[in-house]
């Protein structure tokens, strides 16, 4: 009995040595993604099914107000439409401009929308509903209108998941918007707290300034909102300079995002 | 019921509750505390099961609850195996127990699996997580009540005859 009890613990251990080596390479071990393939079919048509059953009772007690919303996004939409249309013409322009002085297209150009199907708070990780067959692939940013969401860790053929910027095993180069701004390396605490490491002591900061990506990355795009600043430390033992980011996006609350590729 | 029927009857169990675990565990969150269908499963079959029967329900209860959140196997598993082994040893004492007394056991089994994952894999805020532990192994004996009392009488029938798995 004791020997079959100590079977499973090593088994356990082999399964996610097994699971640690298969997310290094950004994919899921053969397990899990049986698990995934058994259980999700049916998981997420029970999940739309609870979603339209509430969505059919909220929209009965709400009928009069929804039909004024319904109006205003309409009206919402054309003009986001126009912004889109826009932005669409300008950053052609600037990719042009950029081929012809030899420089690569800047990253996030390409927009994949997804839906968020979980969200795990302890382990800082939400699945999106686009995968590798939507053209998602590892690394890749994920953002909402608020700002930088996460990055993609590991991908399925229509699924993928993200470890959010709370994540304190995630790092993404970051400038704080001074004049010069100020470059350094912003990892997750909790889900209201990032810290913001400068290697310089003497960098000017100040409560209140904006937190954006840095682009130094191939794969996430510069100037992605992050957060504010809402605490400057200073660690003169260590050599550090730290300022405490508090996140525009609320994890908990995200249902859409955007891959940006 | 057969060993192989009540062995089907698990596997069958496991995954209605790994559905539910993925589709309406967010939904169903009560304060900011979502059940843990997953571990009220492994728990009840446990409860009603042999020592060895018990790690092999808290062994597929971490393997799917770690798999479906894309989290360390090896945590998940190891902190609802031995818990779910102890209660199977305890329970194979030839003790009668009462469903409302499985609740209990669940909700202390709950909170006894998630304190040895906040040790095999400790989460960023200690205190959140606590705070939810607490939320989830209350809901979860809840529901422990229903699960405990419909497998018992799949298992053990109307007598309550032993059950081996």
């Amino acid at each position: 009995m004791i020997v079959t009890l100590i079977a499973l613990c090593v088994l356990g251990v082999l399964l996610g040595r097994w699971q640690n080596s298969a997310r290094s390479q950004s994919r899921l071990d053969p397990v899990s993604r049986t698990i995934h393939t058994v259980v999700n079919p049916i998981a997420h048509s029970i999940d739309a099914a609870w979603d339209n059953i509430g969505d059919f009772f909220d929209g009965l007690g709400r009928s009069q107000s929804l039909v004024a919303e319904n109006r205003r996004l309409r009206d919402l939409a054309r003009v986001a439409a126009q912004y889109t249309e826009t932005e669409k013409r300008l950053t052609q322009k600037i990719d042009q401009l950029r081929k012809m002085m030899g420089y690569q297209p800047e990253p996030g150009r390409k927009r994949i929308a997804a839906d968020v199907i979980r969200y795990f708070p302890h382990e800082n990780k939400i699945t999106i509903s686009t995968g590798s067959r939507q053209g998602v692939t590892p690394n890749l940013a994920v953002v909402t209108a608020d700002g930088l969401v996460g990055v993609v860790q590991v991908v399925e053929a229509n699924r993928s998941e993200v470890l959010l910027v709370t994540s304190p095993i995630q790092k993404v180069g970051a400038v704080a918007l001074r004049d010069p701004p100020q470059p350094g390396i912003l990892r997750g605490e909790t889900a209201t707290r990032l810290l913001l490491d400068f290697v310089d002591t003497r960098t000017p900061l100040q409560v209140g300034d904006l937190v954006v990506t840095s682009g130094l990355s191939d794969t996430i795009p510069r100037g992605i909102e992050i957060g504010k600043i809402i605490q400057v430390e200073q660690d003169p033992d260590f050599g550090v300079r730290r300022a405490v980011v508090f996140p525009n996006v609320q994890m908990g609350q995200i249902r859409e995002v955007m891959v940006l590729k | 019921m057969s060993p192989t029927l009540r062995v089907v009857v698990c596997a069958l169990g496991f995954w209605i509750m790994a559905t539910l675990e993925q589709a309406l565990a967010p939904k169903l969150s009560v304060f900011g505390c979502p059940p843990d269908f997953l571990m009220v499963m492994g728990a009840s079959i446990a409860l009603l099961s042999t020592p060895l029967g018990g790690a092999w329900a808290g062994f597929f209860s971490g393997l799917l609850q770690g798999a479906l959140a894309g989290a360390n196997l090896t945590a998940y598993v190891i902190s609802r195996i031995l818990p779910a082994f102890g209660i199977a040893w305890m329970s194979d004492l030839d003790i009668r127990i009462a469903p409302t007394v499985a609740g209990l056991i669940v909700a202390a089994t709950t909170l006894v699996s998630q304190l040895l994952l906040m040790f095999l894999a400790p989460p960023p805020q200690i205190l959140p997580f606590l705070g939810a532990t607490i939320g989830t192994a209350m809901y979860n004996g809840v529901l422990a009540i229903p699960v405990y009392s419909l497998l018992r009488r799949l298992f053990k029938g109307k007598e309550g005859a032993g059950l081996r798995l």
